[in-house]
């Protein structure tokens, strides 16, 4: 094996070794894992013309990986949203094929409780509808943490209290344990 | 109504048009932790108000808190019973006091200075599912190495992290499986090993 063979085998290594553990983590959330190969497969373009081959790569922290597939991601952001921009139907009008599964009427249903829950979240106190907002959008207690910077107790104790308030809400506004009354 | 009715019918909202989308800038900063607990949590409710800036931050968010994961020393999530462990560095010790000093029996691939050698099991070596136990040469200035075990698709099936050169690990599905060492060195630079076959089969 060429020493550009070897340094290009550790480069695949280390960053599909990054990848898939990214992959792990918002494996329950909406992220499509092509988007974790498209940014990958960039960060390995981006890494080979900043450092080339070399022994360098094989002792390339994660780090550096991970920095520069935050800074991937952002382009890939960037571009996504000028072509939304340029669209005339926006991207996120578009609903989840998975919504097709459900029946009709109680899809219909759901998307007018979810409009009133929407609504209600707008009476919540700002600090809290961020993590409730999260919650709802299925992260667990120890994600919102960390986004928040929070601990676990404070992160329990603010979405107990925040999701407290939409019920308070909701039902002040017909929405009971059964659903719209 | 349960947490998950909520969640159900949040989800299935007709989405609409954010006021006033974070940039992207914004959902870096918010990935990474920056910011005052207000202006994250302002932040956070702007983010997750608009979908098409959920997805985004998604994006950030993983690659940040993976960063984060392993820049701050990992907890074992996994231990043998301390009895079979000490047994198991007994019998390594004590094998290496009185293995014949033959030829090297490392199986040397073309690994860059400086990289953990894998000692065991041996390059396609096969193994019955359970406990195996592997081992590795130190390399200078390791701080503690990370054994990873990865599926022949390259997706990461196990890791622990010890300060030893030799880890114990449980595998409980037959299958072909690579296996390498990462050396932890300080500055949080890492040398990897070259991946190893290990074929593990049912019991």
């Amino acid at each position: 094996m060429s020493p550009m063979d070897a340094a290009s085998a550790a480069l695949d290594v280390l960053i599909a070794r990054c990848a898939e553990k990214v992959r792990m983590v918002s494996r329950s959330h909406r992220l499509d894992p092509s988007e974790v190969d498209e940014v990958f497969q960039e960060v390995r373009v981006r890494i080979w013309t900043a450092i080339g081959p070399g022994e360098t790569i094989a002792t390339l922290p994660s780090s550096y990986v991970y920095r520069t597939a935050t800074s991937v991601a952002l382009d890939l952001i960037r571009r996504r949203r000028t072509k939304r921009e340029a669209m005339s139907d926006p991207i996120h009008l578009v609903r989840d094929p998975a919504d097709l599964e459900t029946g009709a009427e109680e899809r219909i249903e759901l998307q007018e409780l979810g409009g009133l829950i929407e609504e209600a979240l707008a009476e919540l106190p700002a600090s809290r509808r961020g993590p409730v907002r999260m919650f709802l959008d299925g992260y667990d207690k120890e994600e919102i943490a960390a986004v928040q910077g929070w601990t676990e107790p404070k992160t329990r104790n603010l979405l107990y209290r925040g999701l407290g308030d939409l019920r308070e809400v909701l039902t002040r506004r017909g929405v009971g344990p059964e659903g719209v009354r | 109504m349960k947490d998950e009715e909520l969640r159900r019918a949040y989800q299935a909202r007709s989405p609409r048009p954010a006021a006033s989308p974070p940039t992207p800038e914004e959902l870096a900063r918010l990935a990474s932790g920056q910011g005052s607990d207000e202006e994250r949590a302002e932040l956070l409710d702007r983010t997750m108000a608009d979908p098409a800036s959920a997805r985004d931050f998604e994006l950030l968010r993983a690659i940040a808190a993976t960063d984060r994961s392993e820049a701050r020393p990992v907890a074992r999530r996994w231990r043998v019973p301390v009895t079979l462990a000490a047994s198991l560095l007994l019998a390594a010790g004590v094998y290496a006091l009185l293995r014949p000093k033959g030829p090297d029996d490392t199986v040397r691939g073309q690994v860059a200075n400086g990289s953990p050698a894998q000692v065991a099991p041996l390059e396609a070596a096969s193994h019955p599912q359970g406990i195996i136990t592997f081992t590795w040469r130190p390399i200078p200035r390791a701080t503690a190495y990370r054994l990873e075990l990865l599926t022949d698709a390259g997706a990461l099936a196990s890791s622990l992290q010890t300060s030893d050169t030799l880890a114990a690990m449980e595998v409980l599905a037959g299958g072909s499986y690579r296996w390498v060492v990462v050396g932890l060195l300080p500055d949080g630079l890492e040398a990897p090993s070259r991946p190893r076959r290990i074929l593990i089969t049912p019991k």
